[in-house]
């Protein structure tokens, strides 16, 4: 088992509920539950893939984490302090120590702010570090996303897909943060580059031991820089476990479901001819019973009105899914 | 050998630029046979949308056509009157879009949308083309298409609405349908019902399709052709088991090799140095030569001439055999 003080990110029964219909002046008229029961642990320096497809929650959960969206239930646990239960300035430190990157880095890069500024924003706002000492750190920043300090100043329309998730990296680091949130961190760029950030995040892990929450609809994204899996779908984890178990014996249909819909380069191995059917359900309909039922090939009545626990399947692994019960 | 549906030879296309003209495809050649599925692969940047207008006639102005031929059943399109290839447009060749959204109008109901097309090229009446639409809707597996028909694009997940764009191509009952990055803003369980679909039409239909992507895997598991862009030129082109099992090409065996997987599991990727450049024309010799590891002194020189590895295979490049 897992030494208490190895953990850093301890996420217990977490639900996250949005409103829905505004209603006449602004008035709420109901919930949606768009995450429910969602408990995950971090450890120090590992990487934690979430999966699934859209509408399971996936982004939802980096918001809930930096509270950016309120939870109304569960805990949130960082190096033992309760996240949801910080004050003005507990939530400032929390802001420091967890950073989030998003999809498209020319979106979360102000225009019209030069490299040099965007990076040093951070600096500004956090720390006490003056003009010459902030200048020395934005160059060494730079430096270890591989830029050049010719980069200093341009702007985010000069730079390319690539370029901006570096220069959107080096902000992230700029507060020496223990635990980054990335959210499908490569999924606007083309291969060969995604291949490049990928190594990046890599190297940077290792050399600032960074832990990892890296949420990507793309398995091999994630086979290729988790230790563990999570598997989401519509708002619940249905399966979570080390890397090579979910790869090698995905347990849950529907990350089996997953696993084959991915299409290999293997031109002898044509997989695809007897995919999933029905559509995802949205969160405001979410079907009762086992939430993967209406499309699981191997649903049958009990699936229907009871849901699943979560039954342990291995050392580490546990997966949601009545088939699995002893 | 018979004539292939459509054969594309030497095609460029230009925009005007300071000081001349920059070609964004420098002689693009390649054929479709009647009931194949063709890919064409790449990154962005490398003419793959731009070959799909091309072969539809609406390169966008100030772009034009600058040299080649797109020939349609063994006839010229590029030199032939603009109203042949109008009339071949949506009716014989038909595109379905990346962004169903995008290519839906949010203003009108599913059922208007496609019954125009069947109108437009069919001239059926309105009932007739209904009831069309209904059975087109069935077969591409919407449940209750009737009632789909009066909804508005807006109320559809984005699956479903990428089924109505592949029923609006289908419409005009065209032999060749163009699918440019068609599921690539779907997730993985309905991209894999899209394909399948797609692949049971082609079987059904006799439907010819032209699949572009950016995707490997896509291309692997659809196509019985494949072709590789780099900044507006095929540089390989063979089977699948040509371009995925014994790819010539460093750019081909580059893409392979930069995709995260089960062999790569946190080891560093191997990785494509550098970024597609913006513009070819200033670069001597061949385009990829600045990120390829096997560059020659030969590479600056000459650009490589297409050299035919097997019968079906042929890759643009100096090196003597693939490692």
């Amino acid at each position: 088992m897992t030494a208490e003080h190895d953990i850093l990110l301890d996420v217990r029964n977490l639900a996250v509920d949005y409103p829905t219909g505004a209603g006449v002046f602004g008035r709420r008229r109901g919930h949606v539950r768009v995450l429910e029961n969602i408990s995950l642990r971090l450890r120090r320096g590992e990487t934690l893939g979430v999966v699934g497809e859209s509408g399971c929650g996936k982004s939802t959960l980096a918001m809930a984490l930096a509270r950016f969206v309120i939870a109304s239930h569960g805990d949130i646990l960082f190096d033992g302090q309760d996240v949801l239960r910080l004050d003005a300035a507990g939530l400032r430190a929390w802001r420091r120590d967890m950073q989030l990157v998003f999809q498209n880095p020319l979106a979360s890069l102000n225009p019209r702010m030069t490299v040099r500024t965007i990076v040093s924003e951070p600096l500004v706002t956090h720390t006490r570090l003056d003009r010459g000492e902030r200048r020395r750190q934005v160059e060494v920043l730079l430096g270890e996303t591989g830029l050049d300090p010719s980069f200093l100043t341009r702007y985010p329309h000069e730079l390319s897909g690539g370029q901006a998730q570096r220069v959107v990296l080096a902000r992230a680091l700029a507060l020496n943060p223990r635990l980054l949130v990335l959210d499908e961190p490569t999924s606007a760029l083309d291969v060969s580059v995604q291949a490049q950030i990928l190594n990046l995040l890599m190297r940077l892990q290792a050399q600032h031991n960074l832990t990892y929450m890296l949420i990507s609809h793309s398995l091999g994204v994630v086979e290729h820089v988790s230790d563990r899996i999570a598997v989401l779908y519509l708002g619940e984890i249905v399966e979570e476990g080390p890397r090579d178990e979910i790869f090698r014996q995905p347990r849950h249909p529907y990350t089996q479901a997953l696993m084959a819909a991915t299409p290999v380069v293997d031109p002898s191995k044509r997989q695809i001819h007897r995919p999933l059917s029905g559509m995802i359900p949205g969160p405001a309909s979410r079907p009762s019973g086992c939430r993967f039922h209406t499309r699981c090939p191997r649903a049958w009545s009990l699936c229907q009105h009871t849901r699943p626990r979560p039954q342990r399947v291995g050392d580490s692994h546990v997966a949601a899914c009545h088939l699995l019960t002893p | 050998m018979s004539t292939p549906l459509l054969a594309v030879t030497g095609l460029e296309v230009g925009f005007p630029a300071p000081g001349g003209r920059r070609l964004v495809l420098r002689g693009i050649d390649f054929e479709v046979e009647e009931g194949a599925a063709y890919g064409i692969v790449g990154e962005s940047g490398c003419g793959k949308s731009m070959t799909a207008h091309a072969i539809l006639g609406l390169v966008p102005p100030p772009g034009s056509i600058a040299g080649g031929s797109i020939a349609y059943r063994g006839q010229d399109l590029v030199s032939g009157h603009p109203s042949a290839w109008a009339g071949l447009r949506g009716r014989r060749i038909a595109m379905v879009h990346q962004d169903p959204s995008a290519a839906l109008n949010p203003l009108f109901t599913v059922g208007s949308q496609i019954t125009a097309i069947m109108r437009r090229h069919g001239r059926a009446r309105a009932r007739e083309a209904r009831e069309r639409a209904v059975s087109l809707l069935g077969e591409l597996e919407l449940a209750d298409p009737a009632a789909l028909l009066d909804r508005y694009p807006h109320e559809l997940s984005g699956g479903m609405q990428q089924r109505v764009l592949l029923a609006m191509a289908l419409a005009g009952d065209p032999d060749l349908v163009i699918a440019d990055e068609a599921t690539t803003a779907l997730d993985v369980t309905i991209q894999a019902q899209v394909l399948a679909l797609l692949d049971r039409l082609r079987k059904r239909r006799g439907l010819t399709l032209v699949v572009i992507t950016h995707d490997l895997g896509v291309v692997a598991q659809t196509c019985d052709r494949v072709a590789v862009l780099y900044l507006g030129r095929i540089v390989e082109e063979g089977d699948p088991g040509d371009i995925f099992l014994a790819p010539h090409h460093p750019y081909t065996r580059g893409l392979l090799k930069a995709r995260p997987g089960e062999q790569t599991q946190r080891t560093p990727l191997a990785v494509i140095p550098g970024s597609v450049p913006s513009d070819a024309t200033n670069i001597e010799g061949c385009a990829f030569r600045e990120r390829c590891a096997f560059a020659m002194a030969s590479c600056r020189l000459e650009d490589p001439a297409v050299r035919r590895l097997s019968d079906r295979h042929r890759s643009a490049c100096h090196l003597e055999s693939g490692r």
